[in-house]
């Protein structure tokens, strides 16, 4: 068979199989060896391709990160930091408008940087933040918009699994992919927080003033995990910053940080075994799905898949627009793990001028930004799965997260147009 | 059986879990050695050897429990006997998977036990045959679960959770 025909109908086969319902990374992963089967016509070394792949594939140190990023959050979330975070933050806000939308987006922005995942945060804020926004009389769509939009910050601000799979896949640094999501995640929580305060500002029935007396007192325990929390950031970004640790190094210590915090905050052997299993739970899906990427591509490169690429799309800025459609699209029905191990194989080999950093950090945001666009923004079935109010409407939160969404994608327009905004940190590293 | 084969995987999740954690601690050693020792221990060969085994044992249970990441946009709208047929038809590409990598990593897992395998030069060699088992080990197994998951979508009996898709009835994510 020819390899381009190969390659057309084996991506067909496998979209099929993907959007018909099969697991993903079997689908990648037949893929792989039903197509080197259609190379070499031998049944023997296609299954010796995955054979060998799958011992291969991840047996690499940076690998290590993702596990134990995720148990680092792990830990964080399962002492209740979290919460004891967003009360510390909400008092030191004053009498800004807004405030407690405002120390969502604060909370999120923080708590995204000791955890890699923008779920755990959409669940935990929540849980923690909606009840608060309620007893005070918040308007609705406001407060659960407020919750979806920022929690998206967790896959951009580092530590991110996002940013780790990039890396991976396209041979990148991590700590300067890391380093890279910082001013980027800056940006983008600034803007959210204006965009909160104007609002109100504009609105005041959005989110009426909190009386004084009202405010609860900070506990001790609550700013213990708020040094405790900031001390991880120092130590995980500063470390990686500084060139004192590698990213896995920062991951492996970064976990037993937040199980040093865990226990301060009262955690026990149970607690502690639960954290450590469910990270497991949460990362062994994700590892394996890189496993089955890494076949996939092994198998695209047997069929010389760059040469195929750059005849038939060429490169250029009209390309580019076309895997800002591809991505937007793709957000709304994938999930983002999945969506950059099925695309930026593909989309990093077209040279559409801007600096690899740069077209990362764009390429996340706007994967991203699919988790708040429905029919399946996933943030959003997660904010209404976690919120302890059954009576509010998925509609509410799509529509409250709309601004939140808009305002990721000018974030990636101002980095295609200025990708300094993204690479000039990580000329100090 | 799915009950026998759910505590297998438990037992292993909780192997891995440990694992995890010595990898942890590893790390640890390593950077406080070279930070106030000057030494090298090489413990990045065990990290590094210990990513594939701790996925392996951890995928049992993933795909037990439903963890797996799939997307339910057209899955959503089927009726509940085509949701169990494209079960099916996955769990049996899952089997045709795993017994790929079981058939083509053998060949590899025999030779390393009979030259005894090692990683690594000089501070530390690790043994990686060990590795090779549990990743047919674990291949195995998993061509066993899908088989029994298999056998009970075909009997319209698939409780596997989300194989009637999850309650949020999307993809399920990190």
């Amino acid at each position: 068979m020819e390899l381009n025909t190969l390659m057309v109908l084996t991506l067909i086969g496998m979209l099929v199989a993907i959007f018909s319902g099969v697991h993903i990374a079997v689908a990648l992963g037949m893929t792989a060896m039903v197509g080197t089967y259609f190379i070499f016509e031998d049944m023997y070394l296609a299954s010796a391709q995955v054979g060998g792949a799958a011992y291969e594939l991840v047996r690499h140190y940076v690998f290590a990160t993702i596990p134990l990023f995720v148990l680092m959050g792990d830990f964080v979330a399962k002492c209740g930091a979290a919460g004891d975070l967003y009360k510390v933050i909400n008092r030191c806000l004053g009498g800004i408008p807004g405030r407690l939308a405002v120390a969502t987006v604060t909370g999120n922005a923080a708590f995204a940087a000791v955890t890699g995942t923008s779920i755990a945060s959409a669940a935990a804020f929540s849980r923690i933040a909606y009840p608060e926004m309620m007893r005070f009389k918040y308007r609705r769509e406001f407060a659960l918009g407020s919750i979806a939009g920022s929690a998206c910050l967790g896959m951009l601000i580092p530590p991110s699994v996002l940013l780790i799979v990039w890396g991976i896949i396209t041979e990148q640094s991590i700590g300067k992919l890391f380093v890279a999501g910082v001013i980027p995640g800056l940006l983008l929580s600034v803007l959210f927080i204006v965009y909160t305060v104007g609002a109100v500002k504009i609105r005041p029935e959005l989110a009426p003033e909190i009386p004084k007396e009202d405010q609860d007192p900070v506990t001790r325990g609550e700013i213990v995990s708020t040094v405790g929390v900031v001390a991880i950031i120092v130590l995980v970004m500063g470390g990686i910053w500084g060139g004192a640790f590698t990213a896995t190094e920062a991951a492996g210590i970064g976990a037993l940080a937040a199980m040093v915090l865990a226990i301060l905050k009262g955690l026990r052997w149970k607690g502690i075994v639960e954290a450590v299993v469910d990270a497991g739970k949460t990362s062994a899906p994700i590892m394996i799905l890189l496993v089955t990427a890494g076949m996939y591509a092994r198998f695209l490169s047997l069929a010389d898949i760059d040469t195929i690429i750059k005849d038939a799309v060429g490169d250029g800025p009209l390309v580019g627009l076309m895997m800002v459609i591809i991505w937007i699209v793709l957000g709304m029905i994938l999930d983002s793990i999945s969506i950059i191990l099925l695309t930026v194989p593909l989309f990093s080999l077209i040279d559409i001028g801007i600096d690899p950093i740069a077209f990362a950090i764009f390429g996340i945001l706007l994967i991203e930004a699919g988790l708040l666009t429905p029919p399946f923004g996933l943030v959003v079935y997660v904010v209404k799965g976690a919120v302890p109010d059954s009576g509010v409407q998925l509609g509410e939160i799509f529509r409250g997260s709309i601004p939140y969404w808009i305002m990721m994608l000018i974030t990636a327009g101002l980095i295609w147009v200025y990708p300094g905004i993204a690479s000039w940190l990580t000329g100090f590293v | 059986m799915y009950r026998v084969l759910e505590r297998i995987c438990s037992a292993l999740n909780y192997v891995a879990a440990a694992w995890l954690m010595v990898m942890a601690i590893v790390i640890f050693v390593e950077v406080v050695g070279r930070g106030f020792f000057s030494a090298f221990l090489g413990g990045d060969e065990i990290v590094t050897n210990s990513v594939p085994a701790v996925v392996f044992l951890q995928i049992p249970l993933a795909i037990l429990t439903g963890s797996m990441l799939r997307t339910t946009i057209s899955f959503d709208h089927l009726n509940k006997k085509w949701r169990h047929i494209v079960n099916a038809v996955s769990y049996l590409m899952g089997m045709a998977l795993m017994i790929g990598i079981a058939v083509g990593g053998w060949t590899d897992m025999i030779k390393g036990w009979e030259i005894g395998e090692y990683q690594g030069i000089g501070a530390l060699e690790v043994p990686v045959y060990p590795i090779r088992t549990i990743i047919i080990g674990s291949a195995i197994l998993i061509t066993l679960i899908y088989f029994v998951m298999l056998l009970r979508a075909a009997g319209c009996n698939d409780t596997t959770p989300g194989a009637q898709a999850d309650e949020f009835g999307t993809t399920e994510e990190i």
